[in-house]
């Protein structure tokens, strides 16, 4: 594939999975599995909530990693590596830097407050409680939030350098040279080990210290990208899997979701556990997979919404958990059943952060200083294809966000 | 016309050798080539013209200007090559024409490419899996493409197998047309030096024992078959150098040939049956066996 | 004589020589380093300890081995003539080499050193783990700036590798002094982060050295006027 080429499906799949992030993060208040872990649990849950949530979350951030990788070649394609760290310290060092204690300093005194006023508080909420009135305030623990994958794409971008000083590409072409069902069986297999590490459904690598799972786990998505920047064509030898993989895929789920359930005991625990981790391993490549797939067959378009949306979904993601606490922390009094309460959370969420966008950041500095170029009201058509291919850059033209980012 | 490098008085003392009393010229555009054994002192005399190495005594000057203390300056214009130099094994061709580029501003890439052509080298091939002649040729791109205005090449052509060599030498006939370009290369190889030099500069046990324009330096030696018999006076002539007799054959090289040795030799009692030109190659033989006097 | 470069752009693109030269070296430490702190991550004693021993054994590696390559594996590979045909003087050369080799050490050495007493802080572990950090990370700091100054300074392959065998048998047993000792002042176990008298003394003793030997070999570069 060449540097020039425009690739909508990328760029929409990104804004997707970024999007689902919010749904998924609203839908954790109802969550039976995490109701004693997350800030927001609500007293609504259901275990609704927990199968079709969970499932979707376990390939959106494969998916995500797969689609940086890919526009990491493409940088590397269009300035070399020197290129490509200068695009990811710009586009995602500096957001981090800049965001990470906004986020954290909004959600610790959104929490704080809400487990002081809250009526009806989450188990985290009431153990914030009661540890303050003990021992006067809460003490701060170093968190990454919601922000991890902006630390693990300058890991990724750190990795790149090293597989490409280490000539690891060369890998690629071997690769593609194998049958197509090769990676699609194999890699879940290699991969299982890495998400064994950790409990399933896999948690958020939060800490700053590199997770080894964690780099084991989205290093090999990203890695899958990148060689799909080069490789299109294997993608497409994998269309007739389509079907196959989709129904392997909600099958893995569901022996997942049934041995979840399963009473266990100590001498099986480690195969268990293992077997958990192959399972999700493979559900989550597979639909990863049939994402992609499902992508280049039905977003390969431009659409003026789907662009609109996925010019703003960078900033979406970055500001919306602190305003999905406010929000569900303020519901957590309101009477009223869960499915409401979602609803409610999710469209505040998305309603907030996306006016926001259009009105404080897509034209003004910030938006400048988020994606790097002014965006006006000049129809994109044409004029960015023809930029990214490399024509002389004119003003005011949109820069494709897959270039950006 | 200017110098392109000049040494007057030029000492340098090592423990266990020493370069004395060097006094040489090389006018602009001329390519002096030249001969020595090994330890003669050409690499000592070459490191001198570079600013490597400072001189005890004397005056080291490369376009006017003093060395070391102009060597930044002087080796911009200076395109060095010696024996013992070595491109990174690690690293490609094109890395280090990168690399060269970046520092000199002449740097021309079109002639560059050429030359990687000419030479039949590979730019992405890593140095170290190439072979010595690779190497040398590499090394000699990289000299090249920057156009230098003076040459000093030590021994450029040592270990080079005979087609490389012509490459190599080939590529450096082509060079020298350019009558700016002044050239000092040594070579234990007298025919490089027969072939390129426009004059020739013998040096033996540190010292130079003869320094001229190679025609008239080839001119002036011969080999001399004669009948008779030779006495003392035959041995006390000016400029012999070897002297065989294998009776009634009398074998003489001379550094000091002209029209009227046939009549000298006459006197003496010797009738000449031939006289034949010397290569390159035979005079140095000859000089270094006569204790360097040429 | 002069203790300076004549150009420093000259000395810009030889440290950017030696950089391209070591990468690929450097781009398996930056791997090894990462799955170092991931072991350190898993949150397993065993992990923890194998994760600080290989970031231990790394930064001891990094430095020797940069050394070894940009300096005597360059020496051995005549490398020398090609640099010294450059533009350029001796002191651009010492300048260039020393400048190289802190630059390639000093990158890792920042990401563990500081991500090590970044770890301290973040975690329940005790703050006061953060002195012995940095007494050991100066020492591994100092060690690598004498041995880089030593390997500059002499050419003698055997006088290198016994300065590099005689620094790193040190680095085991200051790790036991500073971790055993009494006089240090260290609480180990303690939440306060306070440097004794001791503790400030050995940083002043590191930072003594460096100087020294940083400015004994520029003091013995600067009076060549010519390369060899």
């Amino acid at each position: 594939m060449t540097v020039g080429t425009r690739i909508h499906y990328m760029d929409n799949l990104r804004a997707l999975a970024m999007l689902a992030g919010v749904v998924f993060h609203a839908a954790l208040a109802h969550s039976p599995l995490l109701h004693s872990y997350w800030p927001t649990a609500d007293t609504g849950s259901s275990e609704v909530v927990d199968v079709v949530a969970w499932f979707f979350h376990l390939f959106r951030m494969p998916l995500f990693f797969v689609v940086a990788g890919f526009f990491a070649a493409l940088l590397v394609g269009r300035g070399g590596l020197a290129g490509l760290f200068h695009n990811r310290l710009a586009r995602v060092g500096r957001p981090l830097i800049v965001f990470l204690p906004l986020v954290t300093i909004s959600l610790r005194l959104l929490t704080l407050h809400a487990a002081e006023t809250a009526g009806h508080p989450s188990p985290v909420l009431e153990w914030i409680r009661s540890h303050v009135q003990e021992n006067g305030a809460l003490p701060w623990s170093f968190s990454l939030a919601h922000l991890w994958f902006l630390w693990y794409l300058l890991l990724f971008t750190l990795l790149t350098w090293v597989g490409s000083t280490l000539e690891l590409g060369r890998v690629g072409p071997w690769l593609a040279a194998r049958p197509a069902w090769v990676i699609p069986l194999a890699l879940p297999v290699l991969l299982a080990p890495a998400l064994a590490l950790v409990t399933v459904p896999w948690p958020a690598p939060e800490s700053f210290l590199p997770a080894l799972w964690a780099l084991v786990y989205f290093g090999a998505h990203f890695a899958l990208g990148y060689q799909l920047f080069h490789r299109p064509q294997w993608l497409d030898r994998l269309r007739p899997g389509l079907p196959a993989m989709l129904f392997g895929a909600v099958a893995a789920y569901a022996g997942l979701a049934w041995l979840q359930d399963a009473p266990s005991d100590g001498s099986v625990a480690l195969w268990r556990h293992l077997i958990h981790a192959v399972l999700e391993s493979y559900s989550a490549f597979w639909m990863t997979l049939a994402s992609l797939l499902a992508g280049r067959r039905w977003l390969d378009g431009h659409s003026p919404a789907m662009r609109w949306l996925a010019d703003g979904s960078y900033w979406v993601y970055l500001v919306h958990l602190p305003v999905l606490f406010a929000i569900q922390y303020e519901l957590l009094d309101v009477a009223m059943v869960w499915p409401a309460k979602f609803a409610v959370s999710v469209a505040g969420t998305l309603a907030i952060s996306f006016l926001s966008y259009a009105w404080c950041i897509r034209r003004t500095v910030f938006g400048r200083w988020l994606d790097g170029r002014r965006v006006t009201s000049t129809p994109i058509t044409g004029a960015a294809s023809e930029e990214a291919a490399g024509a002389p850059k004119k003003s005011h033209f949109y820069l494709p966000r897959n270039l950006r980012r | 016309m200017t110098a392109a490098l000049s040494m007057q008085g030029v000492c340098k003392q090592y423990e266990d050798f020493r370069l004395q009393d060097i006094d040489l010229t090389l006018p602009t555009g001329q390519i002096m080539g030249l001969v020595g054994v090994n330890g003669a002192g050409k690499s000592t005399l070459l490191r001198l013209l570079m600013g490597l190495v400072r001189a005890d005594r004397g005056e080291v000057e490369v376009f006017g200007q003093r060395l070391p203390e102009a060597q930044v300056a002087v080796k911009r214009d200076i395109g060095y090559a010696s024996d013992d130099m070595r491109l990174y094994p690690g690293q490609t061709l094109r890395w280090h024409m990168d690399f060269i580029r970046g520092i000199y501003p002449g740097w021309d890439e079109a002639y560059a490419q050429d030359l990687v052509k000419r030479f039949d080298l590979k730019p992405q091939q890593k140095l170290g899996g190439t072979s010595h002649g690779q190497r040398v040729k590499a090394l000699l791109l990289l000299m090249l493409a920057r156009h230098p205005r003076l040459l000093l090449l030590d021994e450029p052509t040592t270990g080079l197998d005979p087609v490389a060599r012509g490459e190599v030498l080939e590529a450096l006939g082509y060079v020298l047309r350019d009558e700016e370009r002044s050239v000092l290369f040594s070579s234990h190889n007298t025919a490089d030096i027969e072939q390129l030099a426009d004059s020739i500069t013998f040096l033996h046990a540190g010292r130079i024992v003869a320094s001229e324009d190679k025609e008239t330096f080839l001119d002036r030696w011969r080999r001399v078959v004669c009948q008779g018999e030779p006495g003392d006076a035959l041995r006390a002539l000016p400029g012999l150098h070897s002297l065989r007799h294998s009776a009634p054959i009398v074998e003489l090289k001379t550094g000091a040939y002209n029209d009227s040795l046939a009549a000298t030799l006459a006197t003496l009692g010797l009738m000449v049956t031939s006289v034949e030109p010397m290569s390159l190659e035979d005079i140095f033989v000859t000089t270094v066996r006569g204790g360097g006097k040429a | 004589m002069s203790w300076f470069a004549t150009d420093a752009a000259m000395v810009r693109r030889l440290v950017l020589k030696d950089w391209q030269v070591y990468q690929k070296q450097l781009a398996g430490y930056v791997a090894g380093m990462l799955l170092a702190l991931g072991l350190i991550g898993l949150g397993h004693s065993w992990a923890a300890g194998a994760g600080a021993l290989l970031l231990l054994v790394l930064l001891v590696v990094v430095g020797s081995y940069s050394i070894q390559t940009l300096l005597l594996t360059e020496r051995k590979q005549q490398n020398v003539p090609f640099i010294m045909s450059l533009p350029v003087t001796p002191m651009d050369v010492y300048w260039g080499k020393l400048l190289a080799n802190l630059a390639i050490y000093l990158v890792p050495f920042t990401v563990v050193a500081g991500g090590m007493i970044a770890m301290v802080l973040s975690t329940p572990m005790p703050d006061g783990l953060v002195v012995w950090t940095v007494l050991i990370a100066a020492f591994l700091l100092t060690s690598f700036c004498v041995l880089l100054c030593v390997a500059i300074s002499c050419s003698s392959e055997g006088w290198n590798i016994f300065t590099m065998i005689a620094l790193m048998t040190l680095v085991g047993p200051f790790i036991l002094w500073v971790t055993r000792s009494r006089q240090v002042g260290l609480d180990l176990e303690g939440e306060s982060l306070v440097f004794g008298p001791v503790a400030i003394g050995l940083l002043a003793a590191d930072v003594l050295v460096v100087v020294i030997a940083i400015g004994v070999t520029s003091w013995l570069h600067a009076r060549k006027s010519s390369f060899l």
